[in-house]
């Protein structure tokens, strides 16, 4: 079983030319998504498991898949935690 | 004929960037030294950030590596105030949808969602709302129950929600909202029909919500009134969304007449095309910019016109020409009444300039009426 992950419904947030700016519901400031962490935003536009991102955005980026994958976790991590990105089974 | 000053000719290009037909092209010269500091001074002060970041990704305007890092913290900065706005809108309007208040959003959230290719190419910096004259002041007062602060009061109860143009407030978070009840201030703002604007309009979705700006059509008009009317001196982003709107399908040119006709805002469409193909430099080639640039305003549209732009710009002289444009004796009465003797808790609050011009037009008013 793998969890998805995806945008919250309720998030605000903008593309700006460098970056994505991420504000969460009640969140007191919002979050600057940049470099590899935008392309991560990109492919939570639809439910998808850590795993397929982590390969996705590995390809992308021409990056070994191990090394992606923590920083990956991480940020999914903290935008779950923040209430930008929910996690279901 | 307005004017065209505070602003450089990068900053219009910067305007102009990814209209959906060619404007002013960039200047040749490096933007550096002085070049830069002016430019930037008007960047910011005009919220030309997001057009700028998408310049600079788009390679039409090449920057130092410091100058391109400076753009990037101003587009992230407007695009950070636009969110916090933009959070501050979906409680007004949850807040008006619980209390059944029919409501419009106006402007910046509106075109950056509705009309611009990207959000973040249209930032704004404070939420402007149209509500219906007859909801005006249980509006405010929720408002205001929710922590909000107005600016200023009215020149008796009931004026604003009858003849005014709306009332800005501040909430406890700093951000503004400006109610309107019309567009503008003045005869062109007494002459708009608003209760067709509720009928129906631009679905967008923020936050999870579906929300409505104004149709197409209004949200040009309401454009051009705020370009050439809203400021002394047109800004350039009111301006781009004049030909962004009109420049991007679907745009109904006859609908928009339709509305613009009724409202007698000919004139008022005609300078705002006219100045904004100008400054922004493009080509009157399309029907639109045809006509507004062979239009000839009539003497009193002139006049009219002659209100609110440049030099001859005055409240006083607005609010004492909107007598002519509302219907009905008693309510020229009352409109010219409270212009002349506003209540003692008004003329306490107030110690500027406005209560100053309000009451010399109301005496003015009242001086010409009685001759």
């Amino acid at each position: 079983m793998t969890e998805s992950f995806t945008r919250a419904d309720d998030v605000l947030w903008r593309r700006t030319s460098c970056a994505v700016l991420v504000l969460p519901d009640a969140a007191p400031e919002a979050t600057v998504l940049s470099g590899s962490a935008v392309a991560v935003w990109d492919e939570l536009g639809e439910p998808r498991g850590a795993n397929e991102i982590v390969t996705r955005v590995a390809a992308a980026f021409a990056i070994d898949e191990t090394t992606c994958a923590r920083g990956v976790l991480a940020l999914l991590g903290t935008l779950r935690d923040a209430g930008a990105v929910t996690c279901s089974p | 004929m307005l004017a065209v000053r505070g602003y450089d000719d990068a900053s219009r290009a910067v305007a102009a960037h990814d209209l959906p037909a060619p404007g002013r092209g960039f200047p040749d010269e490096p933007l550096t030294g002085d070049a830069w500091k002016a430019f930037s001074a008007i960047a910011t002060t005009q919220r030309l950030g997001g057009l700028l970041g998408r310049a600079v990704a788009d390679g039409a305007v090449s920057l130092s590596d410091e100058h391109r890092a400076e753009a990037e913290q101003w587009e992230l900065s407007s695009a950070r105030t636009s969110l916090f706005l933009e959070r501050a809108l979906l409680e007004v309007w949850q807040c008006f949808e619980a209390a059944a208040i029919p409501v419009r959003v106006l402007k910046g959230p509106a075109l950056a969602h509705t009309v611009y290719p990207a959000a973040a190419m249209r930032p704004f910096g404070d939420v402007d709302i149209l509500v219906p004259g007859e909801h005006f002041d249980r509006a405010v007062a929720k408002l205001v129950d929710g922590g909000g602060a107005r600016s200023y009061g009215e020149p008796r109860p009931g004026f604003t929600s009858r003849f005014g143009k709306g009332v800005s407030l501040t909430r406890r978070d700093g951000y503004e909202i400006d109610v309107h009840r019309t567009f503008v201030s003045g005869p062109y703002g007494l002459l708009v029909d608003t209760p067709p604007l509720f009928t129906g309009g631009s679905r967008f979705r923020i936050g999870g919500r579906d929300v409505l700006g104004l149709e197409r059509e209004a949200q040009f008009v309401g454009s051009c009134y705020h370009a050439v009317l809203g400021s002394a001196v047109p800004r350039l982003l009111p301006l781009r969304d004049v030909l962004q709107i009109a420049l991007t399908e679907p745009f109904d040119l006859s609908r928009a007449r339709t509305l613009w006709e009724s409202w007698r805002g000919d004139a008022v469409v005609a300078l705002a095309v006219s100045h904004a193909c100008n400054v922004l430099g493009v080509a009157p080639t399309f029907d639109l910019a045809a006509w507004a640039k062979d239009y000839r305003p009539t003497p009193r549209e002139q006049h009219y016109l002659d209100l609110y732009v440049d030099s001859s710009r005055s409240y006083a002289r607005q609010a004492l020409a909107g007598v002519g444009a509302i219907r009905g004796v008693r309510a020229k009465a009352a409109y010219v009444t409270a212009l002349a003797a506003p209540s003692g808790e008004y003329l306490r609050a107030r110690d500027g300039s406005y209560i100053r011009r309000a009451w010399r037009a109301g005496r003015l008013a009242v001086t010409r009426s009685g001759r």
